[in-house]
């Protein structure tokens, strides 16, 4: 009688309306933000490496930050553009914003805007930072841009002429860059730079990706990939490491809810195979 | 233009051949006119890719305003798209003083329609994800068992919790990425670079003409 | 005081329900956002498309006599004959450039990248002094990782009967696979949540306007609830 009666239980608990599921991770994602939990941020390796890699910039340097995800993506890779942005004007780097994704390429002004107080009107802009805009194609652009760079972006994001501003006159070839970022959620990503661009100038490559991209471009680093931020995690992680530049992170609260959404899908996980092994072990008997 | 039928056949066969061609031949060959040419061919293709998404654009018009005309269920919805759509373009193109995306009201509607709609519409899939984790993932086989394990230790791994209930969850997940991740997916990405090489020869040869669309 | 800045959170916070509603069951708020994104969506592609090809193309033209990008305007403008039945062969002429190139480029990269530092990277040197729960290049990793790719690998080949010592090293691969396949998953999880908790920032920041809709939310999904509830009664 028992049995039957945690079969039927469990049988109940699969057939549970979807809409309670909804309404369960809606709660548990919603309320750390409203009264977080405080949980400490671990560090990851990749993270230290990316950290370290970036730290090694030495003021002048030319860093390409490429843009490589869409609205979609933002939420994780949002935060890691505001915090490489930081990192590398702390360093006095001279940062060449672009991307290959249309949908992206209004984030690199957004991002500027955040970070340095403002884009094209900011006393520095041509000296110090570009925003370069889309530029198609994907990879046969990234082959373009490492070939003639004042070529492939005639004009920048503002529709000034490139050839003008000043920190663009000593770059012209993928030789000149010192670093490549990118922040990729796809294709074009991490094996089309790596390919046209690392593998052809040899240049200082790092990438942050959505968390879903990080197992298949995990194999990159460290021969061809310096670091890597990975998902939100990654880039929490890195506004710990960039307190000591004066960077306020916003993500403490949302790694809370990252927690509880993770600690309630193995819940979920658990308890449906839970279910599963007894209706098995019910029927066998 | 009237051209035989074999040629219309064979033309873009050997224009994809002779592009692949040169493509691959500017990545082994290093003479300075040839890669120079290399370098301004692969502008002018950017400049001519950048026409496709004409495609798009004219095929939403049809499909919606074919939708409207006949009065579908939903119609409205459809006029909804083709506003969207209209709007925004004639926004960015003509009413934006040669700023186009960089247009302070074309980013003010970025910002507060296009990016929450994107964002939001992805964000769904968290919902999905937590309901199959609920009603799918069974540990029916052994390799099923070793899969889910692998999943929440690294779950557990990447988010604070983890560490904060036993601290070598944060060690055990960077090994798991580290060593067998790194050795899986490392054979997963030398078999796809085997296979993307044969499609691209097929392709180049013309054995494989998908792409050309119905009728090559 | 209505002002763009408070109109415009209130417009992405409404659709965001707008699409959120869609939980509750599918209808016709969730099918008008949806068909404004895809508007947008494409609207925003062809924006920043015609900014590329007036900057690089037709801005040099037209000021600077750049007669050269004529040909590839001339090229791009085959695209559309892609509607035509008489003349679609015309339409393949551009794809093929794109495609010949994208397939060309992607080749000749792939074999250094994806093939051969690969294989490189599996046996590359070691470093006793590496830390072991993080880094490849410790002796036992490397060890692991070389067994591990080989496995894999074997794991595809099905062109002979998997018996023997292949069939050790293809469970090898499989195990290897469903370990890496585990954590991809991980972190699928990890990513997906990260956008609804982008998404419920926004909408629940103290310190934005957004969130005054949520309760509007509920009351309006309450009624409809409650109103589909009677209309069910009644028959």
């Amino acid at each position: 009688m028992t049995e039957e009666n945690e079969m039927s239980f469990f049988d109940k608990l699969e057939k549970v309306d979807p809409r309670l599921i909804y309404i369960l991770v809606f709660l548990i994602v919603s309320l750390p933000l409203i009264r977080p939990l405080g949980l400490p941020i671990s560090m990851s390796p990749m993270t230290i490496a990316f950290y370290d890699a970036v730290e090694k910039v030495m003021p002048g340097d030319v860093v390409i930050v490429s843009i490589d995800y869409s609205a979609a993506s933002s939420p994780e890779q949002y935060p890691q553009t505001k915090a490489v942005m930081h990192h590398l004007a702390t360093k006095g780097a001279k940062i060449i914003g672009l991307g290959f994704w249309a949908d992206g390429t209004p984030f690199i002004d957004s991002a500027f805007k955040d970070v340095l107080g403002k884009s094209k009107d900011h006393p520095k802009y041509g000296t110090d930072f570009v925003n370069l805009g889309w530029i198609p194609n994907g990879e046969v652009g990234m082959k373009a841009l490492g070939g003639d760079v004042q070529g492939t972006c005639p004009k920048d994001y503002y529709g000034t002429s490139t050839g003008t501003l000043p920190m663009m006159k000593e770059v012209k070839t993928g030789r000149d860059f010192k670093m490549v970022i990118t922040l990729s959620s796809g294709t074009p990503g991490v094996p089309e730079w790596i390919r046209q661009i690392q593998a052809q100038y040899g240049v200082t490559f790092l990438y942050g990706v959505t968390a879903v991209s990080a197992p298949g471009v995990r194999i990159y680093f460290p021969a061809q990939a310096a670091g890597g931020l990975e998902g939100l995690a990654g880039a929490a992680e890195y506004e710990v490491l960039l307190i000591k530049y004066g960077y306020k992170g916003t993500l403490a609260p949302p790694m809370d809810s990252q927690s509880l959404s993770h600690l309630l899908v193995i819940i979920f996980i658990v308890l449906g195979n839970v279910g599963y092994v007894l209706k098995k072990h019910g029927k066998a008997k | 233009m009237k051209l035989s039928a074999t040629i219309r056949r064979s033309l873009p066969l050997v224009i994809t051949f002779i592009a692949g061609l040169l493509a691959i031949g500017d990545y082994y060959l290093k003479v300075k006119v040839f890669n120079d040419f290399i370098t301004q061919w692969m502008k002018f293709v950017n400049v001519a890719a950048a026409f496709a998404v004409i495609i798009g654009y004219v095929t939403l018009t049809r499909i919606h305003t074919r939708r409207l005309n006949q009065r579908r269920e939903g119609w409205y919805n459809s006029v909804a798209l083709l506003i969207g759509m209209y709007a925004f373009f004639l926004l960015g193109v003509v009413f934006s003083e040669g700023k186009f995306t960089a247009h302070p009201a074309y980013t003010y509607w970025f910002n507060n329609l296009y990016v929450p709609l994107d964002a939001t519409i992805f964000s769904m899939l968290a919902f999905y994800i937590a309901s199959a984790a609920y009603r799918a993932f069974r540990m029916r086989t052994t390799e099923a068992t070793i899969l889910l394990v692998s999943a929440v230790l690294v779950m557990l791994g990447r988010a604070p919790v983890g560490p904060a209930i036993w601290p070598a969850f944060g060690p055990i997940t960077s090994w798991i990425m580290a060593v067998p991740n790194s050795a899986g997916m490392r054979g997963i990405t030398i078999g796809i670079a085997l296979g993307v090489m044969s499609m691209g020869l097929r392709v180049l040869l013309g054995r494989e003409r998908g792409y050309l669309g119905p009728g090559a | 005081m209505i002002t763009p800045e408070i109109v415009g959170p209130l417009i992405a916070a409404a659709f965001t329900l707008m699409v959120y509603s869609f939980f509750y069951r599918e209808n016709k708020a969730y099918r008008f956002a949806e068909h404004v994104f895809i508007g947008l969506a494409v609207a925003h592609g062809t924006v920043i498309s015609s900014k590329y090809v007036w900057d690089v193309a037709l801005s040099p033209l037209i000021t600077k006599g750049e007669a050269f990008w004529i040909l590839p305007i001339l090229v791009g403008l085959l695209f559309p004959f892609f509607f035509s039945k008489k003349y679609f062969w015309v339409y393949r002429i551009p794809i093929s450039i794109v495609v010949g190139t994208g397939v060309g480029i992607g080749m000749a990269g792939l074999i250094r990248s994806q093939f051969i530092d690969q294989i490189v990277q599996t046996i590359a040197p070691v470093s006793p002094k590496a830390d072991i729960w993080s880094s490849g290049s410790h002796p036992i990793n490397a060890l692991l990782i070389a067994i591990g790719t080989l496995g894999t690998l074997l794991f595809f080949i099905f062109t002979r009967e998997q018996k023997g010592l292949l069939l050790y090293a293809s469970h090898i691969g499989r195990w290897t696979m469903m370990i890496a396949f585990g954590a991809a998953f991980g972190f699928t999880v990890m990513a997906r949540m990260s956008l609804l908790i982008g998404r419920m920032q926004f909408l629940l920041d103290p310190s934005g306007i957004a969130w005054y809709l949520i309760p509007v939310a509920i009351v309006v999904l309450a009624v409809v609830a409650f109103a589909e509830r009677s209309k069910g009664a009644k028959k």
